[in-house]
């Protein structure tokens, strides 16, 4: 046992003694950072976000009724009327950027932001009622799902979900999560790029060492090495997943406040019809992100072994992840449907979205269930082939 | 205890490296001789059971067991210097035998103890714990010796272990392989006579895949040397 663990700790060591994988590390953590300070200019300067922060957790908890959006209505309006020269102009240029930009004025812009993303129209934006604004909400439930190609009963099923949530929808300020969601994709693409740099070569380098013949004759370098190889790189996808969420979640928290963890997914993503607060949805996606790091690791550490080049490795990974951004129209039925389990489709931020039911199981226990199949087959085919590998002529 | 080879052949495509080689080895130091090409390095490899051969079998028969080359136990019993040793240029001398000792099953404590025996017995223990990659080629290649003995293997393969090494070196090592040939059945495949002319107790010699010559070599008359060249020819590297 004292070997194993020995062989894990050097299959890691090996692992983190590369330069390039520090150096995509480095370079995926400078995007991510950079990816949220560009969100934070694109809200404002940092004294004003966490002015709307005070000003819109303060509202946080209460009932989304006719009263908390007139209410809003008044206070931009007090706005408007307050400064009658600015607003006339900004009416004869753009009318429908009047309620946003006095929203802006009185520091609450993201929920302006948050009504017109459901009513997406800028003037009902500010005079919607909340009948209309909930009508809305589940009409782009509706219409989302339809596109994507849902069966009625699938949609049944989840407006059912839908119709047992609160309404009037309790309102929270939950602009972080939001937020990480919309940096989701960058921390994917870093996740997918790390994870092929780190572990391309995870078998395809003992041959470039030439250290596989001495490995592949010990006792341990059949199954042990194997495994202490998948166990490292998982590891190691699991740890840098960690990381890059963490280190986005922790800068997010910072300029937009850590408030919104009870907040109802609708805060966050509206067209979702899950049941579910904002803090248990970036639980699933750090979970799923983790399962589907995971299994990147394993098919890297796979085709490492097959290919036996870590060029190869990479190449076959890229193009692979690239086919994963096309999308499926969803009039293609069955295929569309399992198309919308690919891993990548955590990285999108569309898995609250999915309205497909799998059997009985919603999208995100049919990923879990299909991505721990596919690791554990992936665990296997990889144990099979490396049991039986021979140093081929050099 | 003895490593038996049965009709051993190698092919690729278009080419049999080895043909129906069948050998019985016993403990004691075989050279094996031959020019580059001759096959060596294919027989060894098979013998490490790190290429399957395309027929014949290779089993180690000991008191109680036969055990056949693809074996975690076959493989328990074996060292194995290959000739392009490989290293991991990040590691230190120790913490690359530690390694060895853990792929070789080897507890964490007799590891330890073992690393420091090698360590001083090939003359690195005061470079233990600078990186691999700032060894010398000699160096490099003392650490693969070490690291192929750390098992106290019972069949020590050892496939052209000299190149890179200083002539007292050499004279080192020849006395480390021939201690180690008193209890293991040590195979030694060079093309250099010298290296095996006075440690052997037989010699093989391998040309265009076969074995040519399966002797003592007291048996040889006149020196290895020229017996070697007679056999091959004339043919040199």
């Amino acid at each position: 046992m004292s070997n194993i663990f020995l062989l894990y700790k050097t299959e890691i060591r090996k692992i983190l003694a590369k330069k390039s994988v520090w150096a995509a590390m480095a370079v995926s953590i400078v995007l991510v950072l950079l990816t949220g300070l560009a969100n934070l200019s694109a809200d404002g300067h940092s004294a004003y976000v966490k002015e709307q922060e005070t000003r819109l957790t303060a509202l946080s908890g209460s009932p989304m009724d006719d009263a908390f959006l007139e209410s809003f209505k008044a206070e931009m309006d007090q706005q408007i009327a307050g400064n009658p020269a600015f607003f006339d102009k900004l009416a004869a240029y753009d009318p429908g950027a009047v309620y946003q930009n006095a929203a802006g004025q009185i520091g609450k812009a993201a929920l302006y932001d948050f009504l017109y993303s459901v009513v997406r129209d800028r003037g009902k934006a500010a005079a919607v009622t909340s009948d209309e604004f909930h009508a809305a909400m589940r009409e782009d439930i509706i219409n989302d799902s339809t596109e994507l190609g849902a069966s009625a009963e699938e949609l049944d099923t989840w407006l059912e979900i839908y119709d047992g949530t609160e309404k009037p929808m309790v309102y929270s300020y939950a602009l972080a999560y939001l937020r990480v969601l919309g940096i989701l994709y960058i921390i994917g693409w870093a996740l997918i790029l790390n994870i092929s740099v780190a572990l391309a070569g995870i078998f395809a380098d003992e041959k470039t060492w030439r250290t596989d013949a001495m490995i592949l004759s010990s006792r341990n370098g059949r199954l042990p090495v194997c495994i202490a190889k998948i166990a490292a790189g998982s590891t190691i996808a699991a740890a840098e997943t960690v990381l890059l969420l963490g280190l986005c979640l922790g800068e997010m928290f910072f300029i937009y406040g850590t408030a919104g963890w009870n907040a109802l997914i609708q805060n966050v993503i509206p067209v979702s019809p899950w049941n579910i607060t904002a803090g248990t949805m970036m639980l699933i996606y750090i979970a799923l992100a983790i399962l589907a790091g995971i299994l990147f690791a394993m098919t890297n550490t796979l085709l490492s072994l097959l290919t036996e080049s870590a060029v190869a490795t990479m190449a076959i990974h890229a193009a692979s992840i690239l086919v994963g951004t096309f999308s499926i129209p969803g009039k293609l039925g069955v295929i569309s449907k399992l198309w919308q389990l690919r891993p990548t489709m955590v990285l999108y931020a569309g898995t609250f979205r999915n309205t497909f039911r799998y059997g009985t199981m919603n999208n995100v226990e049919a990923s879990v269930l299909l991505y721990s199949a596919c690791i554990i087959i992936s665990a296997a085919l990889l144990m099979a082939s490396y049991k039986k590998t021979q140093i081929k002529s050099r | 205890m003895e490593l038996i080879l049965e009709d051993v052949t190698k092919q690729y495509a278009g080419t049999t490296a080895v043909k129906q080689v069948s050998l019985d080895l016993h403990p004691g130091v075989t050279g094996l001789l031959g020019a580059n090409g001759a096959g060596k390095t294919t027989l060894m490899r098979m013998i490490c059971g790190i290429l399957r051969p395309t027929a014949g079998t290779v089993c180690f028969r000991t008191e109680n067991d036969i055990l056949n080359a693809s074996e975690e136990l076959y493989r328990d019993a074996l060292g194995y210097l290959p000739q392009d040793f490989g290293y991991y240029p990040d590691f230190t001398g120790r913490e690359f035998l530690m390694y060895m000792a853990a792929l070789k099953g080897i507890d964490k404590r007799a590891a330890k103890r073992k690393c420091e025996e090698l360590l001083q017995t090939v003359n690195l223990e005061k470079a233990a714990d600078k990186k691999i990659k700032t060894y010398s080629g000699g160096m490099k290649q003392r650490l693969g010796i070490a690291q192929a003995v750390l098992n106290e293997p019972r069949i020590l393969i050892l496939d052209e272990p000299t190149a890179g090494l200083d002539p007292k070196e050499r004279v080192r090592f020849r006395n480390l392989i021939a201690d180690l040939g008193r209890d293991a059945i040590v195979i030694l495949s060079t093309h250099i006579v010298s290296d095996v002319e006075h440690i052997a107790d037989r010699i093989l010699m391998m040309k265009d895949g076969s074995i040519v010559f399966d002797g003592q070599a007291a048996d040889i008359q006149g020196d290895l040397e020229t017996f070697y060249l007679k056999t091959f020819g004339g043919e040199d590297e």
